[in-house]
């Protein structure tokens, strides 16, 4: 079994050689750190990129895009941000869905919105902007509309997952979940 | 003798990292490995969600602020559009080593033309586009060829097409040739193998930093969707940026921006800040820029906030205006290098 290990790149260990003998011993452990090495390079999941954007204005509420996705990741979790002015009127709610998870119906993901007031955006004077990470649970076959996890394809490789949020005006993606063992992909 | 890179990473069971035989595997693997990851190894180089009018019934151009990788890589560039005629699109992409406001050398990279269907998602995705390591600023324009279009996202990210080419690159990355490793019983004493695959693989994170904050409007003043106005900064709503497993209690990421104003003193008018989920923001933790038509930058140290996968900070873009003036800020994107 092989999981994911999760490195913290900042430190002297990305520049110490794996061994500095010139007629090392052929021991496992040199090859398992050099092996190491690539793994988690390969599995570390890229930094979750803060989209900064207009959106939940007339004619801005649905926002596609793509973010690249490290091999061995399973689910998500996004980060919206919202922005209101000081009118009171009900508040729709985010939606978001990643291709993966299903784009209709029970698939797609409901972060409900705390506040009733208008969606405004720069240069008219927000009241309140937040942001809010979406639901921390695990359910792939949902009944309904839920604020669940988001589901990402399991890879050995990189790829672009295509996802889609509504009503925000700031999102960014991260991975929440890696493959338990790299040796099941 | 070939360089061959997989297309998905060859895992190595446990037993056979811990108990290997004198033979090609599974060293053979892990070095084969190395050349997937010069192919895959994708960071975004630019990911943006374009803030502009919608349904635009006119050429619509960015320019991006990048930091490219320093091995020329190609890259695939994905766009997404919203489209009201069923028609076509041209989608034009140039880059340039240094802007200077109207005065910029431009080159093309690429264009395309590609056909719309009405109120149906386009998303144009393009291989094998090679930007230089001098480019500075990609240029991206949008022309519909009828009605309108809703610009929502472009993401570049390196992908070569091809496996990695013989010698050592410029960022330090030695690709892995299985010649030697193909003789039955004269391959030579592997050290440096091993050490190869952890200078190569550190050597790619570290060459192809990641977008980690973008906003993106349109650079014809005359077209700016937001513009400033206010003698005090105003604050675009601040988003939360990721950094996965980087318990080290800060970080550097390096910003870049691009903004002008309509007349008058260009100095300080834009701030990049960190903000903490509690309390209130400390002015070490931000960053002022010009809004002088140039792309400016600078580093800003983030101290991290949440653990695990979730380890983030959160990152306000601000801007104003002298009196009597417009700034109009174009871009901002930051990016990060692993290890910084």
């Amino acid at each position: 079994m092989r999981p994911p290990y999760l490195r913290d790149w900042k430190g002297e260990q990305n520049t110490v050689a794996v061994t500095d003998a010139a007629t090392p011993l052929a021991e496992s452990a040199l090859l398992i750190s050099a092996d190491q090495a690539v793994m988690e390079v390969a599995t570390t999941p890229y930094c979750g990129c803060g989209h900064v954007y207009e959106g939940g204005t007339t004619g801005l509420g649905d926002r596609y895009f793509g973010v690249v996705v490290a091999a061995g990741a399973e689910h998500c979790r996004v980060a919206l941000s919202n922005a209101f002015g000081d009118t009171t009127t009900a508040t729709t709610a985010n939606t978001w869905w990643t291709t993966d998870g299903g784009t209709a119906g029970a698939d797609i993901n409901t972060v409900p919105s705390p506040h009733i007031r208008t969606r405004v955006y720069v240069p008219t004077e927000i009241q309140v902007a937040d942001v809010t990470e979406s639901g921390g649970w695990d359910n792939d076959t949902p009944a309904a509309t839920s604020d669940r996890w988001g589901e990402l394809q399991s890879l050995l490789v990189s790829y672009v997952e295509a996802m889609y949020v509504r009503q925000a005006c700031g999102v960014s993606m991260h991975v929440v979940e890696q493959a338990a063992d790299l040796e099941a992909l | 003798m070939a360089i061959t890179a997989p297309a998905t990473l060859q895992v190595s069971k446990e037993w056979q990292l811990a108990l290997p035989k004198m033979a090609q595997q599974p060293l053979r693997r892990v070095l084969e490995d190395l050349n997937h990851l010069w192919k895959f190894h994708s960071p975004p180089l630019a990911s943006v969600c374009y803030t502009a009018a919608p349904t635009l019934g006119r050429a619509v151009r960015f320019v991006i602020p990048i930091t490219p990788s320093t091995d020329g890589l190609e890259h695939t560039v994905e766009h997404r559009l919203l489209p009201s005629a069923t028609s076509n699109c041209q989608i034009d992409v140039d880059y340039t080593t240094s802007y200077a406001g109207g005065g910029t050398v431009w080159v093309n990279i690429y264009g395309v033309n590609p056909a719309t269907t009405a109120a149906t998602l386009l998303t144009q995705v393009d291989t094998g586009k090679t930007i230089p390591a001098t480019a500075r600023a990609l240029r991206v324009t949008y022309t519909p060829a009828a009605g309108n279009v809703t610009l929502h996202h472009l993401l570049v990210y390196p992908r070569p097409t091809a496996a990695p080419a013989v010698g050592i690159k410029t960022s330090g990355f030695i690709p892995f040739d299985d010649g030697l490793l193909t003789h039955a019983d004269r391959a030579p004493v592997h050290t440096e193998w091993l050490n190869r695959l952890r200078k190569s693989a550190v050597a790619l994170l570290r060459d192809r930093r990641q977008n980690c904050l973008s906003f993106v409007q349109e650079e014809a003043t005359a077209n700016t969707r937001v513009v400033i106005t206010a003698t005090a900064f105003v604050a675009f709503p601040r988003v939360r940026v990721y950094f996965p497993g980087q318990t080290s209690k800060s970080l550097t990421v390096e910003v870049k921006i691009l903004a002008t104003v309509s007349a008058g003193a260009t100095a300080s008018l834009v701030m990049v800040q960190q903000v903490p989920s509690f309390g209130t923001p400390d002015a070490t933790k931000s960053a002022t820029f010009a809004a002088d038509n140039a792309i400016n930058s600078a580093t800003l140290t983030l101290w991290l906030e949440g653990d695990g996968l979730g380890r983030f900070a959160d990152l306000e873009i601000s801007a104003k205006a002298t009196a009597g003036n417009s700034t109009y800020l174009l871009a901002v994107m930051a990016t990060w290098k692993p290890g910084d």
